[in-house]
């Protein structure tokens, strides 16, 4: 035992020189899917700090806890909705989240990122384009409270009339949506959970079909099913403004970490039900 | 016999079937949200690695808040269980009075922390009463399982960790009930939320019962609370108060003609500080004070004559403060603290020396810990140095190494020099005199975690510990015994496969007498064999989690009172009501010792036969 107490005197007194570095970013990516990794290429090319990568979906449990406290990061990237929920209990990082939807639901002041929501401004300018001045919307209080207040402000600046329908519960639409006909001049579809179930999308387009009312969503994917317009993420420009805010948060050492609207929209439409609408392409 | 067993078990996997069969799959709008933007994440069929492998020297296993309530645990008894390595005496009636041990240490020598404020009753043996502690507080349990005075102090077996709720971000809250075989029932709430700056956590339950076994009633109130202050730069101060009152009975025999009672409050207050300074160099502080009392009482069943009539109490307070610095492959904490405590101990019956004194006991303290990395390997080396009042001063050492075979293989081991208060009450000490002598533990331990197996997760640890200990089994005096124990731990877990997951460990404890040779009982090291096996199943989309536990354990010379061997088997089911919801109210049922399996150490504190319980929880 004494040579063990010399041991570790010495242990003490070890030069740091050839001491190798910890990361100083804790990667958590939800599942190996394309869109995750294009997004953290993209992190890569903005953010050239050292890193501890994980990927949830490869192990049954991960303790993230556990993790931080091992790995000791700086900052914690959340990738997906697994990744964030897993981080939701780390509080003394920041925690930079991308391609989440839940991201700003209930989130302290050390968690932030990019959301999933373009800006109502680029939406407002699209409506424009198409020439719709009546423009109907459901959400739900609780999840897009915030964002519908807010794009309720820049529609009025733009000359736009909103009609915002709170839904709580997501049977409550089918009544809603038969209240909003010959109201309106286009649909705004928020990617909202409650509101966009499997059924009430099917609701929704149907609607859009039958009143001749355009529907202008969040993303391409529902343009073959009859939505007329649409304004799609890029999501390694995601992962290069969510790698520019850890680069910022890794500078300046803050850990109130901010929600930031993507930056970098790509806008598709569908050329045929939009001259079956007698519209405008945007 | 082993058909018998076979047959045992066909009934509940028969019932986990028809509930699992039953389950409706359901979508949800998040589904259709994440298939439209391309990020599907399905839970895969067969994940392809249990768990990531943790890095550090010691073995240690975590319990999280999930855990806790997948299996409608009410104590941290019930909890500890479960876990490989840790065996308790026998579980009771929720809300008892347990025993237990680690890795073959004794529940005298297991340093219990809430926030890292101990919770060892020095007057009572030195023993954390963890059934006496409720679990909805609890965000997490770390087990450190060996010696670890290095860091912690006085903990020549061990340390459990137990890291409570912090305030949630936005407002939520819980009330839960439920019902069971005697009158067992658990009523809690809990509410919290966050504004700009300050956050609060409160919880208050009651948990009582008749009695699952004769003379062992419970009955316990309890409530905690915590406020928060986050500072802009990501530090927090939190103040919280922890408020419990348990009266129990402990024991009863008639054949031995007498029944036992107890009653306990514990009041602790903790302001805890943290607080980043620079870069990767932060500051934790921690102040706390409170008071513990205990009363027993034990009197003939036929005639009513007291045998003994004891008061215990302690007054304690405390601050420590540590800095620490470094990421994870280049790290120093150090730091210093101060404990007192007052400690009486009053007995009116039989009123002998060791059973009626007053003292005030004082620690001062400061310890130093590191992580040095070169490439793979990590040397961890640790220094405590103690100065007690009335006892010897130790000086504890310990020195660790992990070395990462792969990314997710890694080899650990560590050797340390540590030790434990001795016992100050009444089959501790002589005359009212406290020991100077500690109690002293040599330990060595390796082991191997891997998780680049596919499908499974693995964790072999073998351990050596010579320790000095205080020995009650010979007659007055106590004295110090040198005993060995040493053994290995096998735990293995399985990838989930369609929802299913397989968890089970295996124990094996040789403890003798240094000199004699001659094996300890179960009493002093726990079984010399135990097997613990878990099967988990969770449907997401149905809402429904299943677990089914089954504990074996082979105790040796258990005593005449006691039975050696037996299993026991739990199945606990949680049902969402409405699986899409994240505040979806549930349902949940335990179903406790399904084959009336009996092993305790003396009959008139056996574990209880089957019983059963529900209830439900509604989140808003």
């Amino acid at each position: 035992m004494r040579a063990l107490a010399l041991f570790l005197l010495l242990a003490f007194c070890l030069p740091p020189l050839p001491l190798a570095q910890g990361a100083e970013l804790l990667i958590l990516e939800s599942s190996r899917s394309a869109v995750y990794s294009e997004a953290l290429r993209g992190f890569r090319s903005a953010c050239r700090s050292s890193e501890q990568t994980v990927v949830l979906s490869d192990y049954a449990e991960v303790d993230v806890q556990r993790l931080v406290k091992e790995e000791r990061p700086r900052v914690v990237v959340a990738i997906g909705d697994r990744a964030l929920a897993a981080s939701r209990k780390v509080r003394e990082l920041p925690v930079v989240a991308m391609l989440s939807l839940n991201l700003g639901r209930h989130a302290p002041d050390n968690i932030g990122g990019i959301s999933m929501t373009v800006a109502p401004r680029e939406y407002l300018n699209l409506f424009q384009s198409l020439g719709v001045k009546r423009v109907g919307l459901f959400y739900d209080p609780k999840k897009s409270g915030q964002y519908v207040k807010r794009a309720q402000q820049e529609a009025r600046q733009e000359g736009v009339t909103l009609l915002a329908e709170p839904v709580r519960d997501p049977r409550d639409l089918q009544a809603k949506l038969e209240r909003m006909k010959g109201e309106i001049d286009a649909l705004w579809m928020l990617p909202d959970a409650t509101v966009a179930t499997t059924v009430n999308m099917e609701a929704l387009l149907l609607f859009s079909m039958t009143q001749s009312v355009p529907m202008v969503t969040f993303t391409s994917h529902y343009l073959k099913n009859g939505a007329a317009a649409a304004l799609d993420l890029d999501p390694a420009d995601i992962g290069v403004q969510a790698g520019e805010l850890a680069s910022s948060l890794l500078k300046w050492e803050t850990h109130r970490v901010p929600v930031l609207d993507p930056r970098k929209t790509h806008l598709k439409s569908n050329e045929s039900v939009l001259r079956k609408l007698r519209l405008r392409s945007p | 016999m082993r058909r018998n067993f076979i047959t045992k078990l066909l009934f509940p996997c028969a019932l986990l079937s028809a509930v699992l069969a039953a389950a409706p799959a359901l979508g949800s709008g998040q589904d259709e949200l994440s298939d439209s933007f391309g990020l599907s994440d399905p839970t895969p069929e067969l994940t392809p690695f249990p768990r990531p492998a943790s890095r550090i020297a010691e073995n240690v296993t975590v319990v999280t808040a999930e855990d806790i309530a997948r299996i409608n645990a009410h104590t941290v008894a019930e909890v500890l269980q479960t876990l490989p390595g840790i065996q308790m005496d026998q579980l009771q009636t929720p809300g008892s009075v347990h025993f237990f041990q680690v890795l073959g240490a004794s529940s005298r020598h297991i340093l219990v922390l809430i926030d890292g404020v101990a919770q060892n009753f020095i007057g009572s043996e030195n023993v954390a009463q963890v059934g006496l502690i409720p679990v909805q507080m609890i965000e997490r349990i770390e087990v450190v399982k060996g010696g670890a005075s290095a860091a912690w102090g006085s903990a020549l077996g061990g340390v459990i960790n137990i890291v409570t709720k912090s305030p949630a971000a936005d407002r939520a809250g819980m009330v839960s009930g439920s019902t069971g075989k005697s009158a067992t029932r658990d009523l809690r709430a809990e509410a919290t939320g966050s504004g700009e700056r300050f956050g609060y956590y409160l919880t208050a339950g009651k948990l009582s019962s008749d009695g699952l076994v004769a003379g062992n009633d419970t009955d316990m109130n309890h409530g905690f609370g915590k406020l928060s202050y986050d500072f802009p730069n990501g530090g927090d101060l939190s103040l919280s108060l922890d408020a419990r009152h348990s009266m129990v009975g402990l024991g009863e025999s008639r054949q031995l003609d007498f029944h036992d009672t107890g009653a306990a409050t514990h009041t602790t207050g903790n302001l805890s500080l943290k607080y980043p300074l620079a870069q990767r160099l932060a500051m934790e502080a921690n102040a706390h004070a409170g008071r513990r009392e205990v009363a027993t009482r034990a009197a003939r069943l036929t005639t009513g004559v007291p045998l003994n009539n004891a008061r215990g109490n302690e007054a304690f307070r405390g601050a420590d403060a540590a800095l620490s610095w470094g990421d994870a492959n280049h790290a120093l904490k150090g730091g210093v603290a101060y404990e007192e405590t007052e400690v009486g101990l009053h007995e009116s019956v039989r009123r002998l020396p060791q059973q009626n004194y007053e003292l005030a006991l004082r620690r001062e303290s400061a310890y130093l810990n590191g992580t040095y990395t070169v490439g793979r390997l990590s040397i961890l080396p640790g220094v405590r140095l103690d100065r007690l009042s009335l006892m010897e001063d130790p000086v504890s050492y310990t020195l660790g190494a992990t070395l990462r075979l792969t990314d997710n293989t890694l080899l650990r081991g560590y050797a340390a020099y540590g030790y434990n208060m001795p016992i100050v009450s009444n089959i501790g000490m002589q005359n009212g005199e406290v020991r100077r002598d500690l109690q002293h533990v040599r330990t060595v331990q390796m082991g191997l975690e891997s998780a680049d197996l596919p499908f499974v997760w693995v964790k072999t640890t073998f351990f050596y510990a010579e320790v000095n200990v205080q020995d009650f089994d010979p007659p007055a005096p106590p004295q110090l015994s040198q005993q060995v124990k040493q053994g290995a731990e096998l735990e293995l877990k399985s990838s989930a496969w369609y929802g299913f997951t397989l968890s089970g460990s295996y124990n094996f404890t040789d403890a003798r007498d240094q000199k004699t040779g001659k094996v300890l009982s179960a009493l002093d090291a726990g079984p010399r064999q135990a097997l613990k096996i878990g099967v988990r199943y969770d449907s997401q989309p149905a809402g429904l989690s299943a677990t089914l536990l089954g504990d074996w354990a082979k105790l040796h010379n258990p005593g005449p009172l006691g039975k050696a061997k037996g299993e026991f088997w739990d199945l606990h089911l949680t049902q969402k009501l409405s699986p899409a919801s994240d505040n979806s109210p549930e349902l949940f049922l335990s179903w406790h010792n399904i084959f009336n399996s009996e092993r305790y150490f003396y009959d008139f504190r056996a574990n209880p036969p089957r019983w059963f319980e529900a209830g439900a929880r509604w989140f808003f």
